[in-house]
């Protein structure tokens, strides 16, 4: 062949690639491989950041530095340490009444002040949350007043060449404070500030031996034991001089009954609750005594009890957490337990929540957190423990070499630990990261102050600083589970039934309009169904509730009673009418909506007394009606179940050779027998159950609240009706015809074709349909926002409302700080949806993955 | 209602069993067709559409009337009061005891009687009474049994207010200057009528002084104001640099000021002449109240509307609430923010995700080798769009307001991470930089190999493709670490500018949430497209990308605007996930506007779905805000819905050109 000539006589295409071509495949490759990864990542982005968010609560604390500084404190321990922010310094107070003011780092000694010098201080408390101080002397007079740390901030020009030249997050001393350099390149100086009011004169000069103090609302209380066995609630009297503009105090109270114990050895501490109506004495022995003065007239010795409950074991030091409801008590097995007081009606108590078992060297001291429910202890043997009360948690674990901590000091903000001992102080810079979070706090029942035994509680935020947060997600899992629960009740059957009659038995031509009219609807935006259930279902549910639960049992029988109608009619009309029994069965549905208003009021008179909210709410009537409601649908499914099994091959039996008409009565007869029994067996078993002292009320039942479960099932369902209903359409439309057009040709009617052929065929199909339902309701966020009252209570009452983990979020994240706690547990509760939902539809995959195999097979 | 529809589900063929050689033919065939079965199921399809129908109805019959003008209603209750105002539903309630005992005593018994006489139960109407600000109640209910006397008095007049919502009252004079000009309902009317156009023209007119004017003023202060801010954080207090802006600052300052009180003046002006004009009204009960008329937005004598007047009213209403902004805390006024909100934010959501659904759709049916991890992927986006919007919602807050935002504003030290040394950080990038153009290198060589069909090439493509997402983590290390960086509105600081919720973020979010669905779609269409066409052009001697270009995209290009489609409809109803990242109430500014750079990421917006939230459930007077809740859910809804629709048209369009396409 001539190379050159070709036989059209154009000259030869080139047969190499235009390096253009080659470059676009090159750069489209690239961009798409690059592109379509990078999606995938940033969609597995999504799963690895919430990971890494939440991966934080569940990180234990960890010490990230250490200092030790030679002091020399031999002569006594500290009364009392405080920290200042930057844990740059501590101050000491001690029992001749000086304070002295120290750096961590070097233990050089900032500042001496001798507070007392004509007074002799006998007692000293101390209320955590940087409040105010009280100090009892031994001409029985007690001062009130403050220690703690002043901040300003310096102007650079006015500093020392020295100390401007401080790099950030250096610090040095200047006068008798210390100035840091912040990140934000300012320079922030911490000054000791002492500020002790005048001494507020007893009537009876006798030694201070303990003291406390609370600020209520009416003003300042303090409790004061003094030497002559006199325990006295004094509240402190202020008097301005207008003249010299001095203030002075006086102490004016009442005894308390403590005439008793006047003779014995004093108690060790003495804590009064923050309102001042609890007081608290604790004694070496274990002895607990507490005297309730809510009323001023007459206080009384409430409950002695025995915090020990071990005679060989002393108490050898007590603390109360923030707050001044818990008490940590630590004794001489080194064991740490907090009690606190449990307020009820008749008598509170006291009660032991937490334990954290002794290592055997007893507790020589302990601190409590100004901010938080975490505590410091110490030990004989040297160690020390970080404790969170709340989770039972150790946060750490840290050591002074063998020597007898004599006094410990949290920092501020948590995030540092101080402790005395005879060698010097020992510093620890730690990151206490989420102590309230464990597992067990999250999952289970704890017991939280003031609440009478261990509970599941979600409370993230209260209204004072010594809030104990509560962040259990079982509430609001329950919530979850109980919203998805009743709106699959309601939308499952529903969506089902109308797809196997969309696929089965009706029109293609209709089917061609209805379906993508109920597709239409998945996309239909849920706070549009929100805003309707909230405002305008839920006010119209509430004032027919009885008519609404009728409807449920009469409009089902008005489709059932019109078919049995149906089938009294003659063959061939009946076969004459069959192409429009779906406008038949419509028009069904009115009386049965209809009905439902007198069966409503009947069963209102009948069931409930009269009156179904007064019932609902615990009044009036027996509890039988409330079973009888709850049993009817499952007595429904029991009678059908044995309808099918015992009484229709009977009737089968009975019918042969009967003609169409009479059949059809006896079919009848049958179905109106078997709602007979349906109703008297969910009276009987009913009955039954009341008899045994059972009540509804209180479990599926129970006081009726606007917005409840039973609109958000409504809803909800009807929310998830769509998407169920078109996979599981599809999943029936996927059988292969000739499957049906076998079964229809041996001789099978439709409806055997459908149950017997089409759904087993179907079933994983259906089942996966289910399965995504399930993953939207539980998903779903503004219909349960909207619909429920958003209250984290715990029950399965169908006119309760309650909170779902997606409101949750929705309703807490805004306010929630980055990376607190709080915020993390919000992105827990995130997780936890998305697992939950992710592992729903991959299994939901699965199975129709497996089902479409099964059905090319077929 | 679920269990006795399955009634006879359990019935056994007649005569299976036993092998009976004669089968009944007859009567028992009604038992065989399970007509009550069929029933049920047919039922429940039938309560299905119901709910759907009636929801829609519901929707669309409220939402419709809602502008539709009522007629003014003049109640004398038995007690005394007199009430004027339009009937916005009525209903029927059990009256308790102590309602009756509030009624004089010869009343009482006989309205006593009359409920009896009707079971227990009276109707009652929700009268519209406005006049907050004289009585400090928006509605009252009527019963029938205190009503008095009831009239519709022919100059009642709906006057509807900038402040305090609706006013209802007769007019006794129109004032001009203070100075009463007509005292006849007639000519008051018609002296309205003639000023209140005029008067609203110019009110507009100071408004859009107010807001472009003096806004723009103060934008250009604040701007000099943090170039001055910045210019001190970058170089010091004692710069030259610091000094110029300084100076700039202080021009711009005097310029602004003189400006101001130019635009101000003129507004003054305005107002001054619209104050002229004012209308005096008296209430039902016989207060008077003088209203000024450019604080009236609209007025009409209800009771004497021709029905020409009523449709102009009513479509005049529906202009003002697709075109205004929101008065009276949202309940009353426009949704034109939300409407541009929703717009804005559901275009640069498609903006992002069509692109990155179409690649990632390309690769995965395209470029990548389907085996197990391929499919585990596809199964893994399939079920992504059944995660809870929330969730996306979580992640959008703490990954893109608060990480990256907050990066962006202040530097790797705004979101706590210690910048590395710079010696280490260009150590880092030198070994980022070289992993990654050893990436590239491998992929070229690859790629060339991989065309000469040798396996050697397909190893190093694929390692290639590993090396890349190996220095992925790296480049993310480097770049948050990196010491120069110190954001770009450290002077803004610590108010956040990205740092907090915006339009930029919410749409991010919501592509991440509806990528699956574009995905998903994409590779519907392109499966759909025959590998006979493929191959018919590789044949041709086409390469990949031109089969792909040429042949595979033109035809799946319906199947990707489907999924566009469907995409946007499920963004633009998404209220959970943008309540997180960037829906406000009320914003003051649109994220989309004609100030220069037109598009402004950062900023919050309002959305019509969170407007339908915000107005039912925190809003003060819900009772007001109602009807306002209806238009938006009709008009969310309407646009969901043609979303959808345009997608079923596209998607049955797709449908007939395949089937063109397989001849």
């Amino acid at each position: 062949m001539e190379p050159k000539k070709t036989y059209t006589g154009r000259p030869r295409r080139p047969r190499k690639t235009r390096s253009s071509v080659w470059l676009a495949e090159f750069a489209s490759r690239r961009l798409i491989t690059t592109g379509g990864i990078g999606t995938i990542v940033a969609i597995v982005t999504v799963f690895v950041f919430l990971l890494y968010v939440v991966g934080h609560l569940f990180l234990s604390a960890s010490v990230t530095g250490q200092a030790h500084a030679e002091i020399d404190w031999a002569q006594a321990a500290p009364l009392q340490m405080g920290m200042d922010e930057d844990q740059l310094m501590c101050w000491a107070l001690f029992p001749d009444g000086s304070l002295q003011l120290v750096r961590l780092d070097t233990g050089e000694l900032l500042e001496k002040r001798n507070l007392f010098p004509d007074q002799h201080l006998t007692a000293v408390s101390f209320t955590p949350g940087g409040e105010t101080t009280a100090l009892g002397f031994e001409d029985g007079s007690v001062r009130m007043g403050t220690i703690r740390f002043d901040t300003s901030f310096l102007d650079p020009d006015e500093l020392p060449d020295d100390v401007r030249g401080l790099e950030v997050g250096q610090a040095a001393r200047v006068k008798s404070g210390m100035v840091l350099r912040t990140p934000q390149g300012q320079y922030r100086l911490q000054e000791l500030a002492v500020d002790i009011k005048d001494p507020a004169k007893a009537a009876r000069p006798s030694p201070v031996l303990l003291v406390d103090q609370s600020k209520t609302t009416t003003g300042q209380v303090v409790t004061v034991l003094t030497a002559d066995g006199k325990l006295r609630l004094n509240t402190v009297l202020e008097k301005n001089n207008l003249l010299t503009g001095q203030t002075t105090y006086k102490l004016s109270g009442i005894d308390l009954p403590y005439a008793e114990y006047a003779s014995t050895d004093p108690p060790l501490k003495l804590f009064m609750s923050a309102l001042g109506d609890q007081i608290y004495l604790f004694w070496k022995d274990g002895r607990l005594v507490r005297i309730d003065a809510r009323d001023k007239a007459k206080p009384m010795l409430a409950e002695v009890r025995d915090v020990l409950e071990n005679g060989s074991l002393q108490v050898t030091e007590v603390r109360c957490l923030l707050g001044k409801g818990t008490f940590l008590v630590g004794d001489s097995s080194g064991r740490v337990r907090a009690w606190f007081y449990v307020p009820a009606e008749e008598a509170g108590r006291v009660v032991c929540a937490h334990d954290f078992p002794g290592t055997g060297a007893a507790v020589t001291a302990l601190a409590v957190s100004d901010r938080s429910r975490s505590a410091a202890v110490a030990h004989r043997d040297g160690k020390i423990r970080l404790l969170f009360v709340t989770s039972d948690r150790v946060m750490a674990e840290l050591d002074v070499s063998g020597q007898i901590p004599k006094s410990l000091v949290l920092a501020p903000k948590d995030d540092g630990l101080a402790a005395a001992a005879a060698g010097g102080i020992w510093q620890w810079t730690i990151d206490p990261l989420h102590p309230e979070i464990t597992f067990k706090s999250l999952f289970s029942k704890v017991w939280y102050e003031t609440h009478e035994k261990p509970e599941f509680v979600w409370q993230s935020t209260g209204g004072t600083d010594s809030f104990e947060p509560k962040y259990s997600l079982v509430p609001l899992i329950i919530g979850t589970l109980k919203a998805s629960f009743y709106s699959l009740l309601f939308g499952v059957p529903l969506a089902l039934l109308a797809a196997i009659y969309t696929s089965e038995f009706m029109h293609p031509k209709s089917k061609a309009v209805v379906k993508p009219t109920i597709e239409l609807m998945a996309s239909l935006p849920s706070v549009v169904l929100g805003f309707l259930a909230g405002l305008v279902f839920a006010q119209f549910v509430e004032r027919i509730v009885p008519t609404v639960l009728a409807s449920l049992f009469t409009v089902p029988l008005a489709f059932l009673v019109g078919a049995y109608f149906w089938q009294l009619l003659p063959d061939r009309l009946a076969q004459v009418l069959a192409r429009g029994r779906f406008l038949f069965i419509c028009l069904v549905m009115p009386p049965g909506l209809l009905a439902a208003i007198p069966v409503g009021a009947l069963m209102e008179q009948v069931l409930f007394d009269g009156d179904l909210r007064r019932w609902l709410d615990g009044g009036g009537g027996s509890a039988v009606g409330g079973w009888v409601l709850v049993l009817l649908p499952l007595s429904a499914i029991v009678s059908v179940l044995l309808m099918g099994r015992y009484v229709n091959p009977w009737v089968r039996r009975q019918t042969i050779g009967l003609n169409r008409l009479k059949t059809a009565l006896v079919d009848f007869g049958k179905f109106q027998s078997a709602c007979a029994g349906t109703v008297l067996l969910a009276w009987v078993v009913a009955l039954i159950l009341d008899g045994f002292g059972f009540d509804a009320r209180g479990l599926f039942l129970g006081p009726y609240s606007q917005r409840n479960a039973l609109v958000v099932g409504f809803i909800m369902g009807f929310a998830i009706i769509p998407i169920i209903y078109t996979i599981a359409e599809d999943a029936l439309s996927s059988v292969p015809e000739h499957l049906r057009a076998g079964s229809l040709a041996t001789g099978a009617t439709r409806w055997q074709t459908a149950i017997r052929i089409i759904i087993p065929t179907a079933m994983s199909g259906l089942f996966s349909a289910v399965m995504i339902g399930l993953g939207r309701a539980v998903g779903e966020t503004m219909i349960v926002l909207m619909a429920t009252g958003n209250t984290p209570v715990m029950n399965w009452s169908i006119f309760s409302g309650f909170r779902t983990l997606s409101a949750n979020i929705a309703v807490e994240l805004p306010d929630a700080v980055r990376n607190s706690t709080h915020y993390r547990t919000l992105f827990l509760a995130a997780l936890t949806l998305f697992a939950i939902t992710f592992v729903l539809n991959s299994l939901a995959e699965l199975v129709r993955l497996r089902f479409r195999r099964r059905a090319y097979q077929l | 209602m679920n269990a006795s529809s399955l009634a006879p589900v359990t019935e056994n063929t007649p005569g299976g069993k036993s092998g009976r050689s004669r089968r009944p033919r007859k009567g028992n065939s009604v038992l065989a067709q399970g007509e009550p079965s069929i029933w049920g199921t047919g039922g429940a399809l039938v309560v299905a559409i119901t709910m759907i129908v009636g929801l829609l109805v519901l929707v669309l019959i409220q939402g419709a009337v809602t502008f539709w003008p009522m007629d003014l209603v003049r109640i004398r209750t038995v007690d005394g009061k007199v009430y004027l105002g339009e009937v916005t539903r009525e209903e029927t309630y059990r009256p308790e005891a102590e309602v009756f005992t509030s009624l004089p005593p010869r009343e009482r018994d006989r309205a006593r009687e009359a409920v009896q006489q009707a079971a227990g139960v009276a109707r009652r109407r929700l009268l519209r009474t406005g006049n907050y600000d004289l009585t400090g109640f928006h509605h009252q209910w009527v019963s029938d049994f205190q009503i008095a006397e009831e009239s519709k008095p022919e100059w009642g007049l709906v006057v509807e207010r900038l402040t305090w919502g609706n006013f209802y009252g007769t007019p006794t004079a129109f004032l001009l200057d203070g100075k009463e000009v007509a005292s006849d309902p007639d000519d008051i009317w018609a002296q309205f009528v003639n000023h209140h156009d005029a008067v609203a023209e110019r009110f507009s007119r100071s408004v859009d002084l107010n807001r472009h004017g003096i806004g723009a003023l103060s934008r250009k202060q604040n701007a000099a104001l943090l170039a001055r801010k910045q210019a001190e954080i970058s170089y010091g207090k004692s710069s030259s640099e610091y000094a110029v802006a300084d100076k700039q600052f202080a021009e711009v300052e005097s310029a602004c000021k003189e400006e101001d009180a130019r635009i101000k003046s003129e507004i003054n002006t305005l107002n001054k002449e619209n104050d002229r004009f004012q209308l005096r009204l008296v209430t039902a009960d016989g207060q008077e109240k003088i209203l000024p008329l450019a604080d009236i937005v609209r007025a009409y004598p209800a009771n004497r509307l021709s029905f020409g007047d009523e449709v102009g009213i009513y479509f005049s209403r529906w202009a003002e609430f697709l075109t205004q902004r929101p008065r009276q805390a949202n309940t009353e006024g426009g949704v034109l923010p939300a409407i541009w909100g929703t717009v804005a934010m559901t275009l640069l959501m498609s903006l992002v995700v069509v692109p990155f659904g179409v690649l990632a759709a390309l690769y995965l049916r395209e470029y990548a080798k389907s085996g197990p991890i391929i499919s585990v992927v596809r199964i893994a986006i399939n079920n992504l769009a059944g995660v809870p919007s929330i969730v996306f919602g979580v992640f959008g807050m703490g990954f893109f307001c608060y990480l990256v935002g907050k990066f962006i504003d202040g530097g790797p030290q705004h979101i706590q991470v210690a910048p590395m040394p710079p010696a280490w950080w260009w150590l880092a990038m030198l070994a980022v930089v070289l992993v990654g153009a050893a990436a590239f290198l491998v992929g070229l060589i690859g790629a060339r190999d991989r065309a000469k069909e040798s396996r050697f090439g397909r190893y190093l493509g694929r390692f290639a493709v590993a090396l890349w997402l190996l220095s992925l983590a790296p480049v993310v290390y480097v770049v948050v670490h990196t010491p120069y960086f110190s954001g770009f509105y450290e002077a803004n600081l610590p108010s956040p500018t990205f740092g907090t919720g915006g339009v930029l973020w919410a749409s991010l979010t919501l592509a991440l949430l509806t990528v699956p669905v574009v995905i998903v779609a994409t590779e519907e269409s392109l499966a759909a497209v025959p590998n006979s066409m493929r191959e018919g052009s590789y044949a041709c001697g086409a390469s990949k990308w031109q089969t792909i270009r040429r042949i595979v995209l033109p035809r799946a290009l319906p199947g990707i605007m489907t999924g566009m489609i469907l995409a946007m409809a499920r963004g633009a109803g998404e209220v959970a996930p943008i309540m997180l990242v960037g829906a406000v109430k009320l914003a003051p500014e649109l994220p989309v506007d004609g100030v220069f750079p037109y598009l402004h990421p950062s900023r919050s917006f309002m959305h019509l779905g969170f407007h339908i939230y915000d107005l039912g459930f925190q809003s003060l007077n819900s009772e007001a805000a109602r009807p306002m809740v209806y238009t938006t859910t009709l008009l969310l809804i309407g646009i969901v819905a043609l979303l959808n629709v345009m997608a079923v048209w596209l998607r049955s369009r797709l449908r007939r050109r395949y089937l063109v396409s397989q001849f």
